[in-house]
């Protein structure tokens, strides 16, 4: 019996559709395009396990329901790991059913969140949640005594999220802001969070933050980013949880807030699952209403519109004075020419 | 974002994986160490890495050590290794 662990080359479509078809016959996975690397274990040429990474999200695992139990996983996982290293990927994450947690504990992975989830985020490596939590403590401001938190992309940063900011800040001695950092929108992190912190800068008791690696992001929420219509609530949740159980404790925060979106059923499934979760951890969810400026409702992606057609007067409506100041500068003009070449909507 | 590493061993029962990572300037020698046998032989393991790490003048660099319950010398060879892959990438 001849068994190997080979990388798979995703530009070969011969290979490739041997992977679809196995992902789908023995556990009715899907392929995603942005695959970085698929790997597959083989007996006597035939396909009996794979796994596959994109960035540093391992995914698409299978194995032969025969094979299950026969301790086949490991050394595909472990060679999956080592590859996704030599790519540079040294913090790695999966999200795994809770039945199969133990494969993966048994390779060092170590549990992030799913305790009230049916899906587990666990990750490998020398970053991990314990050490972000150590970083994180640092920014607590400890003489506060109610602490409330608010997640933005800010792409571009708006009055509406200025006005969120402001609503939170009224019932609080302390809001926390979290940039996300995922590198998945049209203005770079670095932009979106030099903009909050512009934009805040006249507030006392707002702390802006980095997102981090388990703030929304892909990796936490993949499903934000595609607006894919089989939204998975499990990892909705999962994201609920990893912020109630790791980040709101660190910090003392006590209320979340969101703004209410009457267009996006993503994000209103993700408020909805965002309460059930936080009620749990005794976490209130404070929903304000958006904004609106000359009848329309403020939000980042009219503004990305507008700044396509180049509409300034919209623009000018919906950004405070800070944005503005940095779109309209040297430094943004980069940016702005891609938003206007593209038909990205994030 | 992603950083250069180097790396040897593998996630097999009774081996280990060792990974290094580059620090920024001016922090120091960091050894992570995961076990199944952490509670046993974990403090031992970690005394294996620094040793080998002085003796090679490495600092500025984070030691990865994912221990599948690897033997004493398995442990030093694995070590030794990425150390001198670390050199030659680096």
């Amino acid at each position: 019996m001849d068994e190997t662990v080979r990388i798979i080359d995703n530009q070969n479509l011969v290979e490739r559709n041997r992977v679809v078809s196995f992902l789908e016959e023995s556990s009715g996975l899907g392929f995603d395009d942005d695959t970085e690397k698929t790997l597959v274990l083989e007996r006597d040429g035939s396909i009996v396990a794979t796994a596959s990474f994109s960035g540093n999200v391992m995914k698409q695992i299978a194995i032969d329901e025969k094979f299950r139990g026969a301790g086949l996983a490991a050394p595909l996982l472990g060679e999956t790991v080592r590859e996704m290293l030599s790519r540079g990927h040294s913090h790695i994450f999966v999200f795994t059913k809770p039945a199969n947690k133990e494969i993966f504990k048994g390779l060092g992975f170590r549990k992030v969140g799913g305790t009230f989830t049916d899906a587990a985020l666990l990750e490998w490596g020398a970053e991990g949640i314990e050490k972000y939590k150590k970083e994180l403590a640092v920014s607590r401001v400890d003489e506060a005594v109610s602490a409330s938190a608010v997640v933005v992309n800010c792409n571009p940063f708006t009055k509406g999220h200025r006005y969120l900011i402001e609503c939170a800040i009224r019932e609080s001695e302390v809001v926390y802001v979290f940039v996300v950092e995922t590198e998945k929108s049209l203005f770079r992190f670095d932009e979106r969070i030099k903009m909050v912190s512009e934009g805040v800068k006249d507030l006392e008791n707002v702390v802006v933050l980095p997102g981090g690696p388990y703030i929304i992001s892909p990796v936490a929420f993949p499903s934000y980013f595609t607006h894919a219509e089989d939204l998975l609530r499990v990892q909705t949740e999962l994201d609920a949880e990893i912020f109630a159980e790791h980040i709101a404790s660190t910090l003392m925060i006590e209320k979340r807030w969101v703004g209410r979106e009457p267009y996006c059923n993503v994000t209103e499934a993700y408020n909805n699952s965002l309460a059930r979760i936080l009620e749990l951890y005794e976490i209130k969810l404070n929903i304000a209403d958006r904004m609106e400026e000359g009848g329309k409702i403020v939000s980042a992606s009219a503004v990305r519109e507008a700044l396509r057609t180049g509409d300034m007067e919209t623009v000018r409506s919906m950004v405070p004075q800070t944005t503005l100041d940095y779109i309209t500068s040297e430094r943004a003009k980069c940016t702005i020419e891609k938003i206007r070449q593209t038909l990205s909507r994030h | 974002m992603e950083k250069r590493n180097a790396k040897a061993g593998s996630l097999e029962s009774s081996d280990l994986l060792v990974v290094i990572d580059e620090k920024k300037p001016g922090e120091e020698l960091e050894i992570v160490m995961h076990s199944i046998v952490e509670k046993q032989y974990g403090d031992r393991i970690v005394e294996i890495a620094y040793e080998i790490a002085a003796l090679k003048g490495m600092d500025n660099v984070r030691i990865l050590i994912q221990d599948r319950g690897a033997l004493d010398y398995a442990i030093r060879a694995r070590i030794e290794t990425a150390i001198e892959r670390f050199k030659k990438e680096v």
